[in-house]
């Protein structure tokens, strides 16, 4: 399996290199590479893990009159370490798709691997994706194709269908219905859903939706947000709620969804209301109070409340400070939590500090207070390159004393490849 | 298998159909967003924009409501953000996570932070929609780990 995986992300990097210069007049290769080195310990059974991930993501562009572009990203593993289950090797392909789009009218059909967010959640599929405006202020768009999941104990999906049909009022309203359906596998879904975007004036954006499981035959989620101001530097953040556990979890692929005794009961509903409020004292300085408040038909209700003051000068650093307080009614749901933060670039070299604390009112596993400390460095060899090396430390409920490190290189890339035999040249 | 070709081939030509009748005549929307956001302070779109763009300012609230915006204006994400983007969180496999991956830009409030280990049990019972939305049947072979 992982073979083929391998087989299917070589095949998706090489085959628009090897083509696109023969098909185009010219193209352009942008993208970026980050290589991380990982020095850790493995949850399960402390053994030491030293994994070494490539991801790589690009875009080939400008291809017939900037109307087609490949797009591509994966990530390949390796663990250095072999005491590790040997040499452990895994990798991704996250999407690989050609794309069209025209000039008019907002058409993009996009084929291959493709991440798809039409309405609801983000889908991930092989297949074929198409959508247009049309007239009077609706757009449509569908796809089909094979999910991309991972399936437990179970039968895969083998297909995947779905679309959107939205009527948009610019600058006031746009609203869309959407449906899926997936079949052939040991969870199929049938879900149908309406979303929403109103501004009904300047200051007040209200998005939202609600999701119906056609197969429980029940309403999964409404959930809607409202956004108000800036008013005099004031923001407020509204959100509200609705979730049906039985209609929601019910297609998961993993058992901890599953209605496992103990863990998550079918019949709870779970009623969200929060409230966020910011002020910015100037361009550079922020403070914020939020409030969420978690209401359930079975398990008692939690509070979590806070506060966040954060100070940020683009391109120089910037510092914050995090407070929260959630407030249940088990021992697990009273709990205190701080954050501080801060980064400073000093010319080509920059420094961040990472402070969490979570102080819990009961012990856990016997530690009371878990916390971890990161130190960041970096420098910027270049525009398009950099290097930088974080050190972690952990204490918690389990791990008494963990250490971690990581090197990080990120290398941007963005060259152009005239037509006619014309060679690469790198801008 | 035979049936979703014939889906897939009969979406596309009603794709086409409503195309070549139906379409409104508009301009797209432009590829790439003419100037470069670097960080997310700068990522105010009411600073320049007065129409529906200006709800889009990544301030308090935005990282619980993204996904909204996701659903009905990708397009408009595509502008800044590459699909890469996206794949850092909403992962098909587990790779690294997003915290990790950005240990460099705390401001961003990426997930995952700290000791998540202990704290996902904590966040599991108090909501467990959003870890539904990434692990639900995607990125869980991991969860399998001690989830059987």
């Amino acid at each position: 399996m992982k073979s083929r995986v391998l087989i299917v992300l070589i095949a998706f990097v090489i085959m628009p290199v090897v083509l696109f210069p023969v098909l185009s007049h010219a193209i352009n290769l942008t993208g970026e590479s980050n290589t991380y080195l990982q020095f850790r310990q493995a949850t399960t059974d402390q053994s030491r893990l030293i994994p070494l991930y490539e991801y790589l993501n690009f875009r080939l562009d400008d291809i017939a009159d900037n109307k087609i572009s490949f797009h591509y990203g994966g990530w390949g593993k390796v663990d250095l370490d072999d005491r590790s289950y040997g040499r452990n090797v895994d990798a991704d392909l996250q999407y690989a798709y050609m794309s069209f789009k025209s000039d008019k009218n907002n058409i993009i059909l996009n084929f291959g691997r493709l991440i798809v967010t039409d309405g609801g959640d983000a889908e991930k599929i092989d297949g074929v994706y198409a959508r247009t405006d049309l007239k009077y202020g609706f757009s449509v768009s569908a796809y089909a194709g094979h999910p991309v999941e991972e399936i437990l104990n179970g039968v895969g999906s083998d297909s995947i269908l779905g679309g959107r049909l939205s009527y948009q009022i610019p600058s006031l309203l746009t609203l869309g219905v959407s449906g899926l359906k997936e079949t052939g596998g040991s969870d199929p879904r049938e879900e149908v859903g309406a979303d929403l975007w109103l501004r009904p004036i300047k200051s007040i954006d209200i998005t939202g939706r609600s999701t119906y499981n056609a197969v429980t035959d029940g309403w999964m989620e409404h959930a809607y947000h409202i956004s108000m101001g800036p008013y005099s530097n004031f923001r407020f953040s509204t959100e509200a709620s609705w979730i049906n556990y039985r209609d929601y979890f019910t297609a998961a692929t993993v058992a901890v969804f599953n209605f496992m005794p103990g863990v998550l009961n079918p019949a709870e509903k779970l009623r969200l209301l929060g409230e966020e409020v910011s002020y910015s004292i100037n361009d550079n300085i922020s403070v914020s109070a939020d409030y969420k408040n978690y209401g359930y038909n079975i398990q008692g209700s939690a509070n979590y409340f806070g506060g966040k003051v954060s100070y940020a000068v683009p391109g120089s650093g910037g510092a914050g400070f995090t407070a929260h307080r959630m407030d249940g009614q088990t021992d697990s749901l009273r709990y205190s939590e701080f954050r501080v933060y801060g980064f400073k670039k000093f010319g080509k070299t920059d420094l961040t500090l990472d402070l969490l604390d979570i102080d819990y009112d009961r012990r856990l596993n016997g530690v009371k207070n878990a916390y971890s400390a990161s130190l960041i460095g970096g420098f910027n060899i270049t525009d398009k390159l950099r290097v930088a090396a974080d050190v972690d430390y952990y204490h918690n409920p389990v791990y008494n004393h963990d250490f971690r490190t990581l090197l990080h290189l990120i290398c941007k890339f963005d060259t152009s490849a005239g037509g006619g035999g014309g060679g690469t040249e790198a801008k | 298998m035979k049936r979703m070709k014939i889906m897939t081939l009969t979406i596309l030509c009603l794709m086409f159909i409503i195309g070549v009748y139906a379409c409104a005549d508009t301009n797209s929307l432009t590829k790439v967003h003419p100037t470069e956001i670097k960080e997310l302070s700068e990522a105010v779109c009411s600073a320049c924009h007065e129409d529906d763009r200006a709800s889009m300012d990544h301030k308090e609230g935005w990282i619980n409501k993204h996904g909204f915006y996701a659903g009905q204006r990708k397009q408009v994400c595509s502008l800044c953000h590459e699909d890469s983007f996206c794949s850092e969180c909403h992962a098909n496999k587990p790779g690294l996570i997003p915290s990790d991956m950005h240990k460099d830009k705390p401001d961003n409030f990426y997930p995952h932070r700290g000791d998540y280990l202990t704290q996902h049990m904590i966040d599991g019972r108090v909501n467990p929609a959003p870890c539904m939305k990434c692990h639900g049947r995607q990125n869980n072979s991991i969860c399998r780990t001690c989830h059987k």
